[in-house]
């Protein structure tokens, strides 16, 4: 009965997904469209949710296409995880996208946004329900296409640009995942995905290595770590807002699940292999947080940050690989991704909540540069707290989801301390992860305080800023608290949730149920000192505000009455860590003087120009874009046109042919 | 009684004598300065006259300058607590997990930089920007920090890492302490990372995020950062003291009152320690704070390695062998200088080191000759590292030229060929293991590396004063050499060397000087001409 | 060796500072007589300005004062030990001290800093110049008188008065209301 309930949600969710799609295109207003599309992820949700009570932790095969390439969806402990929070935010932004395409009428086109989203959703679903590698990248696919016409929907020369960098890189990596299939499935397309463990077995050292590397790859570029990463804070930027955030909160995520499910799953990786993620992780958390805090484009800082969160969910899997391959403390390495999963879905909630309020910052002020914000939190009072929320659920800060993901890495780094069987090297590699998390969460506070207090607080710099009230918003700031609510939520609930999720993955991975070490995790304890937190700040207004004699008057200015563009500028913000970091960050300052008048050299008029430049693009892309284009114009010199070249080609070709024949 | 009761002792107690503490640090400050000072308990009044007044509060801001003040002051009172300050397993000690202090530490950062920002002026965003980045730097020491004592106790909280009691005779504990002693000060905002006294708003940190704040928000936020000044001052003096505290489970009347007491005397220590850093300090600009940070990172992370090392190691590393660590680095350091009193200071330090690691040493000797080793100590304190510099930069000092000592190689290719030496001695020296000294190999190792830098320097050095130094850098070398072999002398031959050593100090330098005078050089070049 | 003459100047130095007793000789003054109603309230909130927080306000001084006002930080005038400091802000502040003429171009900074701090605050006009305009009165470039601008409290004159009379003035106020 309920099993018949739970395959007909998800069968209804899908078809759901796909007449949103059409319906944006037939009904007369896209509205109609996004209301199916909330309420079939509503369904999405619903079986998500019968699937926990029920059957979790079971695998699910919900039913057999075999007539369709032996498709058949199903579902398992790992996905299902993923599944109903892709459902879930899908709902809040959703809801969001009513107002928010409506506000932007004309700059896209909200049938096609509201249809190629809808799609969307639904190839990053198909990718949970997959069972073999077909059905993966064929969902894969609809994922990435959908997502490249989104990302060009406003049609400017920049975001058609980017669209291009993200449909090359993102096509490059589905190649790769591809190639990975048919080593895995000895060449089939068909491979089931429940063999990899089997099939793995049975691979040759380097074969393994190879798509180790392979599925690295793929996914890597999905998921944005550096060096892979160059087309993520230039595609997520552009796509709408609400697209921004599905992208950046949950088309991540999918890459994560790849690659936790694929990679993890392979038997005999070697244990460097966890080393290079490692490595690869650190490098993107610590380069995305300095760019973070350096970029004056706040959906460019979001994606960055984004960056970084990938980041610190990459350096945990590879230690889990890393000590998986070693066969030693499994207990802590199946901890391990446990944390990185719960960052995952903590950092696709807020990070969701993160870009739908840039939406409605940039809906404001009417560009997405930092340094023309400010003023926002008088105007938007309801906002404003909703963004403060959504900023502080994304810092490692108590009370919030986020914090146990630093806090998981931490406890373990010090748990594997006590070990006492390592090497020097393994000593170095603990303390390094634990140096580069801490400097990263303490530049990640940097990066999102810079960005809400120089976009909330102080005075407009910008003259375009709308006044308006904010009430006619209200659709847009009520998901923004959902999604900060459900990530106080999940602190509050971290402890069972997170040993759930241990006791989980242990029996997901090694099939024989290991010992259950309990991490001793105390969130209630921690949720309850929130409690006392407002408590005692309550107590003391109560007690203490008796004298309520208050003034108000300008800004104290020295006497000189001081304007917007004397604030501090989010670029000036940033300058100390500019000017610390120097060596790792490449900039670019060019400082022009020029006399006002040319017989008077004292008065001059200066300009300043400073830009950052991306080392990444500068040192690796630029030079193999570079080596493309000569080894074509080298490759030109044999297209003559004379006939006789060609033949004589013909000869070589025969001759190769038989050298190697024979 | 119960552990909630104790929570409220230690909060009541903390939230009564924080003015004071600001207070003492004051009062201390002026006695320094000559100065007669403030009251102690004028702190208490000018609270109570801010509550009184009324507020004038920006037309810019928003709703949040009005938050700050609460939660700034929430964070504080929550550290004040959670944290084991008098008594250890009180109600709400569990939650003192290292992660969640930083967590409640950088909220109240937060908040007071969103207000700093809020008002829309410059000075604000100005010491928000500096606020926030010293915030973000210290992250990762104050992580690496409580990991390294958590990794020890094997406690995540501070409470248990202060329950299960320190040994103190680990190396490690000095290092995190110093460590914690450099983040506690610019956490507080005090010297040298910030002027707490400051009136010129470009040099301002913390005190330019409140700039905007008056009537009680101001009260509030003075108070805030006077109960954290308070929290860490007691913290430091527990984790250097944790016998101090009083547990839960086994108190009664007396030992309460003693606590408390303890808790007073402890802030009264801490605070008079402060203002003579205050007092003998300048303020770092803002720009150079990297150095600053990367000391105290140095730091912690040497305490992470020693901890781990120790642990893991069959032979752990004991306080000899940071000491003999130093005296390396020192003379190193001392190797590339070129300012004659700078050249000095790292030889005083190197000798302060070695008399360190005679005192190290005492827990292995035989009885009969820590006699030795003490006097050796305080022998080698008193003249290799106060009268032999001294005599030197004395008679140096009046040659105005000496400042600027030549030499055959620049500072740069200086360090780079000391570091060569130090990894051309490591190697040699590997394999060499004589009879009676495998444990002490570090000893060993710092002997040979003095001598060898101190020939080194004499080849590359120009001039006599440095050549002079150089020679009694081989002096200490062959100390330690004694120090690690013989253990000690006979008393007779000790005071001889230490006399030597001054004497030749003497009488080299006066020799020099008197050839400068002469000839009006100190180049050992120009001195070969006079030869012929 | 630094450290060391550091710390024996730190330690073992003499103690320069001037009596307190210097202070507080209390002299009848006929002009503060008139103002001390006015005054008496204001010091009776603020706990008989047992703590005041002074901001300077240069309304177009010679500077002359602002040497005063700097000395009375140093060792000698030790003005911590009343309980009086200088402020940065006038937000913080319960009394501004204001010297010189108030010239054209500062007279709304004058009046901006007055009403940026928070009541109940007082005023000092310090220096003949703040007092009555002193030489430069009735020149086209000055407003004259501090009073003329915020309403003053209490004044102190000579050009420019010395450390000691500006707080023994300050302190004999506060005494007399006592």
């Amino acid at each position: 009965m309920l099993e018949q309930i739970f395959n007909y949600s998800i069968g209804f969710y899908f078809l759901g997904l796909c007449l949103s799609a059409i319906a944006a295109f037939v009904s007369k207003s896209y509205r109609n469209s996004t209301k199916l599309f909330i309420f079939s992820n509503f369904l999405g949700l619903l079986s998500g949710v019968i699937y926990f009570i029920s059957f979790f932790p079971q695998k699910i095969t919900l039913i057999h296409f075999d007539w369709f390439l032996g498709f058949a969806p199903q579902l398992n402990m790992l996905s299902s995880i993923f599944f109903s929070l892709i459902s879930l935010v899908a709902i809040v932004v959703g809801v969001y996208s009513l107002r928010y395409l409506e506000l932007y009428e004309k700059t896209y086109n909200p049938k096609t946004v509201q249809s190629l989203m809808a799609l969307f959703v639904l190839g990053m679903q198909g990718v949970f329900i997959a069972n073999n590698s077909f059905s993966f990248l064929f969902f894969w696919e609809v994922m990435s296409i959908t997502s490249f016409f989104l990302v060009f929907s406003d049609k400017t020369k920049e975001s058609v640009k980017a669209a291009f960098l993200y449909f090359i890189m993102t096509h490059l990596g589905a190649s790769a995942i591809l190639g990975g299939f048919l080593i895995l499935g000895n060449g089939s397309l068909l491979f089931d995905l429940d063999n990899i463990q089997n099939a793995s077995a049975d691979l040759t050292y380097s074969s393994l290595c190879l798509i180790f590397f392979l599925f690295l790859f793929g996914f890597g570029s999905k998921a944005g770590l550096v060096p892979f990463h160059v087309w993520l804070p230039e595609a997520h930027p552009q796509a709408p807002s609400n697209i921004s955030a599905l992208m950046s909160g949950l088309m991540l995520k999918v890459a994560v699940y790849g690659f936790i499910f694929i990679t993890l799953g392979l038997v005999n990786i070697p244990a460097w292999a966890g080393l290079i993620v490692i490595f690869l992780g650190l490098l993107s958390a610590i380069v995305g947080v300095l760019y973070a805090t350096m970029e004056r484009d706040i959906k460019r800082a979001f994606a960055y940050s984004s960056i970084e969160n990938m980041g610190i969910i990459f350096t945990m899997l590879g230690l889990a690989i890393y000590f998986l391959a070693n066969d030693s403390n499994s207990s802590i390495a199946y901890a391990l991704i446990a944390f990185s999963i719960f960052h995952a879905i903590n950092h696709a909630l807020f990070k969701t909540a993160l870009f739908l309020s840039s939406g409605v910052i940039i809906n404001r002020v009417h560009t997405k540069s930092l340094d023309a914000m400010g003023g926002i939190a008088k105007l938007m009072p309801w906002f404003s707290s909703a963004f403060l929320i959504a900023i502080l659920s994304s810092l490692p800060l108590p009370p919030f989801g986020t914090f146990y993901g630093e806090w998981g890495l931490i406890q373990s780094i010090i748990a594997l301390m006590h070990q006492n069987i390592f090497s020097p090297g393994v000593i170095i590699l603990l303390l390094t992860i634990l140096v580069i998390s801490g400097l990263v969460s303490g530049l990640a506070v940097l990066a999102m305080v810079r960005i809400f207090g120089i976009s909330m607080l102080g005075l407009s710099r910008n003259e375009k800023t709308e006044k308006r009230s904010e009430k006619s918003d209200y659709l847009l700031i009520v998901p923004i608290l959902i999604l900060g609510g459900l990530v106080i939520l999940l602190g509050f609930s971290a402890e069972s949730v997170i040993s759930q999720l241990i006791l989980q993955m242990q029996s997901f991975f090694s099939k024989e149920s290991v010992a259950f070490s309990p991490l001793n995790i105390s969130s209630i304890f921690i949720g309850s000192a929130v409690f006392a937190f407002g408590f005692i700040i309550f107590g003391i207004k109560d007690l203490i505000f008796k004298n309520k004699k208050e003034r108000s008057y300008r800004t104290w200015d020295c006497g000189q009455a001081i304007d917007a563009t004397m604030q501090y500028s989010a670029t000036a913000f940033s300058a100390p860590i500019r000017f610390f970091f120097l060596t790792f960050i490449g900039r670019k300052k060019i400082i022009q003087s020029e006399p006002v008048v040319s017989t008077n050299p004292w008065i001059r008029k200066y300009c300043f120009d400073l830009s950052m430049r991306s080392v990444w693009s500068d040192a690796l892309y630029r030079p193999v874009a570079r080596g493309l284009f000569l080894l074509a114009e080298k490759a030109r010199l044999i297209q003559s046109g004379r006939i006789q070249y060609y033949i004589l080609f013909l000869l070589f070709a025969l001759i190769i042919t038989l050298i190697f024949a024979l | 009684m119960s552990p909630i009761i104790a929570t409220l002792i230690q909060i009541v107690f903390v939230l009564l004598i924080a003015p004071l503490t600001t207070g003492l640090v004051r009062f201390f400050k002026a006695r320094l300065q000559g100065r007669k000072g403030a009251s102690l308990f004028l702190f208490y009044i000018t609270l109570l006259t801010l509550l009184r007044k009324e507020m004038v509060i920006s037309n810019v801001t928003s709703w949040i300058f009005r938050v700050v003040p609460f939660v700034v002051l929430g964070s504080s009172i929550v550290l004040a607590s959670i944290l084991p300050l008098i008594f250890t397993g009180a109600s709400m000690s569990q939650l003192s997990d290292f992660l969640v202090v930083a967590g409640v530490l950088i909220i109240g950062s937060i908040f007071l930089v969103l207000g700093g920002l809020d008002t829309g002026s410059a000075f604000g965003g100005m010491g928000s920007s500096r606020e926030i980045t010293i915030a973000a730097l210290l992250e990762p020491i104050v992580i690496l920090i409580f990991s390294t004592i958590s990794f020890v106790t094997n406690s995540s909280t501070i409470n248990g890492m202060l329950e299960s009691q320190i040994n103190f005779s680990e190396p490690y504990l000095l290092l995190t302490v110093v460590a914690l002693i450099l983040v506690s000060l610019a956490e507080n905002a005090r010297y040298p990372v910030d002027n707490p006294a400051t009136h010129l708003e470009l040099t301002m940190v913390h005190e330019a995020m409140i700039l905007e704040y008056s009537g009680k928000y101001l009260a509030f936020l003075e108070y805030a950062s006077a109960i954290k000044l308070t929290v860490f001052a007691m913290l430091i003096a527990n984790f250097l003291s944790p016998i101090t505290l009083v547990s839960v489970s086994s108190w009664d009347f007396s030992s309460v009152l003693i606590g408390l007491l303890l808790g007073v005397v402890k802030i009264i220590v801490v605070m008079l320690g402060l203002a003579l850093i205050e007092s003998t300090l300048v303020k770092m600009r803002f720009y150079r704070m990297s150095e600053y940070f990367s000391i105290a990172f140095v730091v912690a992370f040497l305490a992470m390695l020693v901890a781990l090392l120790s642990s893991y190691d069959s032979t752990p590393i004991k306080y000899y062998t940071i000491f003999s660590i130093f005296t390396v680095i020192s003379v190193v350091l001392l190797f590339g200088r070129v300012r004659l009193k700078a050249i000095l200071r790292y030889y005083a330090f190197s000798s302060l080191a070695i008399a360190a690691i005679a005192l190290g040493l005492i827990p292995m000797v035989k009885e009969e000759e820590i006699i030795h080793l003490w006097i050796f100590a305080i022998f080698t304190i008193a003249i290799k590292s106060l009268a032999v510099p001294y005599v030197i930069s004395h008679i140096g000092h009046a040659k105005k030229s000496l400042t600027n000592l030549p030499s055959f190689l620049r500072p740069g290719k200086s360090y780079f060929l000391a570091i060569i030496l130090l990894i051309l001695t490591y190697f040699t020296l590997r394999n060499v293991s004589i009879v009676g000294l495998v444990e002490w190999n570090s000893l060993l190792y710092t002997a040979v590396v003095l001598v060898v830098l101190g020939i080194a320097m004499m080849i590359i050095k120009r001039n006599i004063f440095s050549q002079i130094v150089g020679l009694l850098v081989i002096e200490n070398g062959i100390a330690v050499f004694v120090l690690a072999t013989v253990g000690s002398l006979p008393l007779m031959i000790e005071f001889g060397i230490f006399g030597v050593t001054v004497a030749t100090a003497y009488i080299l330098a006066t020799l020099s000087a008197q050839i400068n005078d002469l000839c009006g050089s100190t180049d050992t070049d120009d001195l070969c001409e006079l030869a012929e | 060796m630094k450290i060391f003459s550091l710390m024996k100047v730190l330690l073992w130095q003499k103690n320069v500072t001037q009596d307190k007793s210097d202070f507080l000789t209390l002299e009848k003054n006929d002009d503060f007589e008139k103002i001390g109603s006015e005054i008496k309230d204001i010091v009776e909130k603020l706990y008989d300005g047992r703590s005041l927080r002074i901001r300077a306000v240069d309304a177009g001084s010679t500077n002359a004062e602002e040497i005063e006002l700097t000395a009375l930080n140093n060792a000698y005038y030790d003005i911590d030990r009343f309980g009086l400091s200088f402020v940065a802000s006038p937000r913080h502040a319960d009394m501004l001290f204001v010297t010189g003429p108030v010239t054209r171009n500062l007279e709304k900074a004058l009046l901006a800093t007055y009403e940026a701090a928070p009541q109940p605050c007082m005023v000092v006009a310090i220096g003949d110049g703040a007092c009555t305009g002193g030489i430069w009165k009735d020149s086209y470039a000055v407003v004259g008188a501090v009073e003329n601008v915020i309403p003053v409290h209490m004044r102190i004159v000579g050009d420019p008065p010395t450390p000691t009379e500006i707080l023994k003035g300050v302190l004999t106020m506060l005494k007399s209301i006592n």
